[in-house]
């Protein structure tokens, strides 16, 4: 509870007397003491965008080797030409693919992450690139959530924040459930207009 | 009834544009429409089949633009009263704008050529919360124009000190700007407009040729070596003249001043203008300069606002200011930003791998010709190649560096054309991190501080450095209270 303050004379102020230490701080700070994105507390994606990914990843897998499969096929049979070169070519470049894009799902995802603290927003992703994006909510000019059907299908959402400075979205945190996403948005909507 | 209240009254009743704002809003709206619809414009003028109808198709076009120029025109009004400019505006759909006087931030001018004949001026008008140009008003008779200005300014009761210019061009001035313009560019821009253009006038070069007696034909075939170091030089020159033309229509008594909340510029040849731009709507400031320039001694600064207020199509101003010296770019820097660039700020520059692997990249691009046709002329210019890509590569690290002071940063990069760009902390719009599986290996990453003006990318910091940037620059946006723009 505040405390009334009486001059001399006995008459009230409504705000305490304040002294010029009170009005004006500026103590100096080290960079490192200054608060940090702690990594080891990121929330992890749901296990249903790692099914819609993994998913995504079998049918361009299954798909790629159908169509590299059957013309190999035919030439494997055909008694007058053998498989070409140029095909094996292909199939070594797409089993390069394969194999880092599957790395990318099973190392990758678990650094999937979002991050909320009192003032802003990160997102982590990627194996191969790593990439740590914050946005502060004081910079938020709006925020969207887009579901397409795929993502339907999975019962997860995108959430998408926009910033000024460069057209689209300058965040997407794609697999959030979709009930989390608007609970995010909700939040993210309230921080932004309070600052 | 005070003399500003008569000025008001001059405005109460709504009023027009000039009938010649017409003639501005065809220009604009043609000018959409090339822009909007050009390959089909493109494909018109290929397609045999439908050239036939082009002269209708133009007709058609033509007079549709110049009614709805007309209609726009017509439909658009203004008026002063209760303390707000109201705008009526739209042909379908009618749209009423009330902009409180106290608003309205600036109020810039534009006087296109045709404008001077009929003493006739452009206004942009720009709000606190708007992206680029609120309102535009075409063409109004100069008498007019200031008096409204009076008005619209009147909410600001700014002292109207005189302040000394930072910066007024001078013809030598301009003539220096002018021969330290990046000539080799202008000039491929002219030998590409020439060569665009070339192809009508061959049938008549041709039939010149032919007219020639065959022994000029036959001096011209051994003589023509003589001719590649003139042509180099009518190159360069043409090159120069294109500079000097470029600066002159830029930069024609180009007048800038600095005061405590605005900058303000005027200037131009064909095309005059004469803005102010509030110093807080400022996101970077820009210093640059190539080798000619800084063998003269002053360099060009860019000022970025926001990218939408930096467009000219949505209304905003782009804003260059050449040859600055030295001193007055310190002048210019010490009006915009609080602090000064000790030598005890933070520096941080990209770990040395960073060139390395430029260089190798650079290098590695060399051994596609060498593996497809491999002669000596080719080997000799991988070796070229090579050597340059070492030297550019360890000449540009050299030259990066962020220097980080409480509330600013400066990013200074390139070693040809050098950069200099300054920032405040508390403008970023946001921060990434971004660390390929080679660089983590390393212990280093991208730093990437995205401004409304655009990105800052530090390239290869280690890793615990980029972390401190990023959490820096987090708290001083966070704890800002201060609007970014």
């Amino acid at each position: 509870m505040q405390k009334n303050h009486f001059s001399k004379k006995g008459k009230a102020y409504l705000v305490p007397k304040l002294t010029m230490a009170d009005l004006f701080q500026n103590p100096s700070s080290r960079i490192d003491s200054l608060p940090q994105v702690d990594e080891s507390q990121f929330e992890p994606m749901p296990a249903r965008y790692k099914r819609l990914r993994w998913s995504v990843f079998m049918a361009v897998v299954i798909l790629g080797l159908a169509a590299l499969i059957f013309p190999a096929v035919w030439f494997a049979m055909s008694e007058e030409e053998s498989v070409p070169g140029v095909l094996w070519v292909v199939f070594a470049t797409m089993a390069v693919f394969i194999g880092i894009w599957a790395m990318e799902e099973l190392r990758g995802f678990p650094i999937r992450g979002v991050l909320v603290r009192d003032h802003d927003l990160t997102f982590r992703s990627g194996y191969w690139v790593r990439e740590m994006v914050t946005v502060p909510f004081n910079r938020i000019q709006h925020s969207e959530v887009s579901q397409g059907p795929l993502a339907r299908a999975f019962g997860v959402c995108t959430l998408k924040l926009y910033t000024a400075g460069s057209s689209g979205a300058n965040l997407r945190v794609p697999g959030l459930d979709f009930a989390r996403a608007q609970q995010l948005r909700a939040f993210l909507d309230e921080r932004a207009g309070q600052s | 009834m005070n003399e500003q209240d008569k000025v008001e009254g001059v405005f109460s009743l709504p009023q027009r544009q000039h009938v010649l704002g017409v003639f501005r809003y065809f220009t604009r709206n043609a000018w959409l429409l090339i822009r909007s619809f050009w390959p089909a414009l493109a494909g018109l003028a290929i397609s045999d089949s439908v050239r036939m109808y082009t002269g209708l198709v133009s007709v058609i076009v033509l007079i549709g633009l110049c009614a709805f120029a007309a209609l726009e025109h017509w439909r658009f009004t203004f008026k002063i009263d209760a303390g707000s400019l109201i705008i009526e505006r739209g042909i379908l759909e009618r749209e009423r704008l009330v902009i409180p006087l106290d608003r309205i931030q600036t109020v810039h001018t534009e006087e296109l050529f045709w404008h001077r004949f009929f003493s006739l001026v452009g206004l942009r008008i720009d709000t606190a919360g708007s992206s680029g140009a609120e309102v535009e008003l075409t063409a109004l008779k100069k008498d007019q124009a200031s008096l409204l200005i009076d008005v619209l300014s009147s909410a600001h009761h700014e002292p109207k000190a005189e302040v000394a210019p930072l910066i007024q061009l001078d013809w030598e001035k301009l003539f220096r700007i002018g021969l330290t313009q990046n000539h080799l560019r202008n000039a491929m821009i002219s030998f590409g407009a020439v060569v665009a253009v070339a192809e009508p006038l061959m049938e008549w070069v041709e039939q010149a040729l032919d007219s020639l007696p065959t022994v000029w034909i036959w001096a011209f075939k051994f003589a023509w070596i003589f001719a590649v170091p003139l042509f180099g030089l009518f190159f360069l020159f043409t090159g120069l003249l294109v500079s000097l033309l470029g600066a002159l229509l830029r930069y024609h008594r180009l007048t800038v001043r600095l005061t405590s909340s605005h900058l303000e510029m005027k200037g131009g040849f064909l095309k005059k203008f004469e803005f102010k731009l509030p110093l807080h709507k400022i996101q970077m400031l820009e210093g640059k300069s190539g080798i000619l320039q800084r063998l003269a001694g002053f360099q060009t600064v860019k000022i970025h606002q926001a990218r939408s207020q930096s467009n000219a199509d949505a209304g905003g101003v782009n804003v260059v200011i050449p040859g600055l010296s030295r001193e007055e770019m310190a002048t210019l820097n010490s009006g915009i930003y609080k602090e000064d660039c000790t030598s005890e700020a933070l520096r941080l520059k990209p770990h040395s791998i960073w060139w390395v692997r430029r260089a190798v990249l650079f290098i590695a691009w060399s051994t596609i010709p060498l593996f497809l046709w491999p002669n000596f002329l080719v080997v000799l210019f991988a070796f070229a190649w090579a050597a340059w890509s070492i030297y550019s590569s360890a000449m540009l690290h050299r030259q990066m560096c962020l220097i980080v002071m409480p509330s600013e940063l400066i990013f200074r990069s390139g070693w040809r054309v050098q950069l200099s760009r300054r920032i405040e902390l508390r403008k970023l719009q946001r921060v990434t991190l971004r660390a390929n599986w080679f660089m983590r290996k390393k212990g280093v990453s991208n730093v990437v501080l995205l401004t409304a003006a655009g990105p800052l990318t530090l390239p290869y910091v280690p890793l615990f450095q980029a972390k401190e940037l990023r959490d820096k620059a987090l708290f001083e946006i966070e704890s800002t209270q201060v609007p970014w723009m």
